[in-house]
């Protein structure tokens, strides 16, 4: 499912425009940016969590030529599903 | 920052930011993560512009998350000025051994710590091994033996007391005595039994060498304390005689005006033919009263007592009047101590001092 067919369903269901729908998810992904990137987590109830997690720099060995590559620090965004979800997933298959 | 974001709370954002009602984002919000939850346990791979993509895991255990690039470049912006270094290995040694310092100095003193014992088998093995040498000639041993041997040598020495262990590591000549023939022996011996000795010899000349670098060093800091105080007893020795001199004899130089003229001369010049003469003691200088300047701030100076200061009121008595309430601006004439000093122990002089004090103040007290 892509994101234009995300945006169409919602637009059906919520009675609104595509356009409004394509402004909500652009604005949500913005509040997502600033929350995460201040390391806060963001928590849909039935549908998982958004969880950063910042690494520390830390030197890394590339194998093809064996040769030590210092990595800088970065933040990593994990999703980490509900219970419920993660569950329908599990019996769906 | 590290805090949760609510459900509610990402819905009032949302409204705040988009300018909705919160009602209406809570509705947005909820629905979008159902569709997305839908097509997931449906087992779709759902993509979504400016957040990333979500997919079943393939045992669909658990569900994957790819954030979108454009959040992960977003969230990473704090660290966007740093970029992968390739290490050459003296860097990455650097590295290390910056991580690596507090631990190695620790392993380096276990490794000292362990290694002390085996310095005693330097000093007690000779003979021992010395003896299963001799043995070796005349019946054949087996390399297991030796090793064990040895082993036991260790063990034997390692329970040996302590007061044996440090006089065994002052004496560097003893260890190399007793390591040489040691290693003469054992190049006859198997090669197995080397490689058993090389470390413990080793480590031996090597923990040797230390104690006895500390030994020198703690005998060096004696000695030097040791010539330093006889030099500083001797400088003191020569400093306190030219001082006394320079009291004596010298005007001080902080004084304001030194006196050239003699002011007591006691010369009975009838009956020099018959009588001794008395000494003549010049005035040493002439000094001011000030309001941080007494008598007794003069006598500390000029005599190195402050209990003298009777004896300058004594010389300057008759402008003086009362000791303890001297105009600043009086000059006053120090003389030479050795005019009033009766005694040759300071002791005396002292007490001589302090009597004179209550003689001064016996007629100012009420």
């Amino acid at each position: 499912m892509d994101n234009k067919t995300i945006v169409n369903n919602l637009s059906k269901k919520l009675d609104r425009e595509p356009k409004e729908i394509s402004a909500l998810i652009d604005g949500l992904a913005a509040i997502i940016k600033e929350k995460c990137g201040n390391l806060s987590e963001i928590a849909i109830p039935g549908f998982g969590t958004f969880v950063p997690a910042k690494e520390d720099e830390k030197v890394i060995t590339d194998l093809s030529t064996g040769k030590k590559i210092l990595l800088p620090p970065q933040i990593t965004l994990n999703f980490e599903p509900s219970i419920v979800l993660r569950k329908k997933v599990a019996n769906n298959q | 920052m590290n805090d949760k974001i609510t459900f509610q709370q990402l819905a009032e954002l949302l409204s705040s930011s988009t300018g909705g009602s919160t009602s209406t984002t809570e509705l947005f919000i909820k629905e979008l993560f159902a569709i997305v939850g839908k097509a997931l346990i449906n087992g779709e791979k759902v993509q979504i512009k400016g957040i990333g993509t979500f997919m079943p895991s393939m045992d669909n255990s658990t569900i994957e998350f790819a954030p979108d690039a454009d959040l992960a470049e977003s969230i990473n912006l704090p660290f966007s000025c740093f970029e992968a270094i390739e290490l050459d290995d003296e860097m990455h040694q650097a590295l290390i051994t910056d991580e690596t310092q507090p631990k190695q100095e620790s392993e380096i003193a276990e490794t000292i710590e362990v290694a002390e014992p085996a310095v005693v088998e330097t000093d007690e093995e000779p003979v021992e091994w010395a003896e299963s040498t001799t043995e070796t000639d005349t019946e054949p041993t087996h390399e297991e033996a030796s090793e064990i041997q040895l082993e036991e040598d260790i063990a034997d020495i390692q329970t040996s007391n302590v007061a044996e262990i440090d006089v065994d590591y002052n004496t560097e000549e003893q260890t190399e005595v007793v390591v040489e023939p040691v290693e003469e022996t054992l190049e006859t011996e198997t090669t197995h039994n080397q490689q058993i000795l090389d470390p413990i010899l080793d480590t031996t000349e090597t923990v040797t060498e230390d104690k006895h670098k500390k030994s020198k060093f703690a005998f060096g800091i004696i000695i030097g304390i040791l010539i330093g105080a006889v030099i500083g007893a001797m400088a003191m020795f020569v400093i306190g005689n030219k001082l006394l001199l320079s009291q004596t004899n010298m005007p001080n130089s902080e004084s304001e005006e030194i006196i050239d003229e003699p002011v007591c001369i006691a010369v009975d010049t009838l009956a020099t033919d018959t009588l001794e003469i008395e000494p003549v003691y010049e005035n040493i200088a002439v000094d001011t009263v000030k309001q941080t300047r007494f008598l007794t701030t003069m006598a500390r100076q000029y005599y190195n007592q402050m209990l003298y200061w009777v004896y300058i009121y004594e010389e300057n008595k008759e402008k003086l009047g009362n000791p303890n309430v001297i105009k600043p601006g009086t000059t006053v004439v120090i003389p030479d101590i050795r005019k009033y000093l009766k005694s040759d122990t300071d002791s005396l002089n002292i007490e001589h001092a302090k009597l004179k004090a209550v003689e001064i103040y016996a007629p100012y007290q009420k």
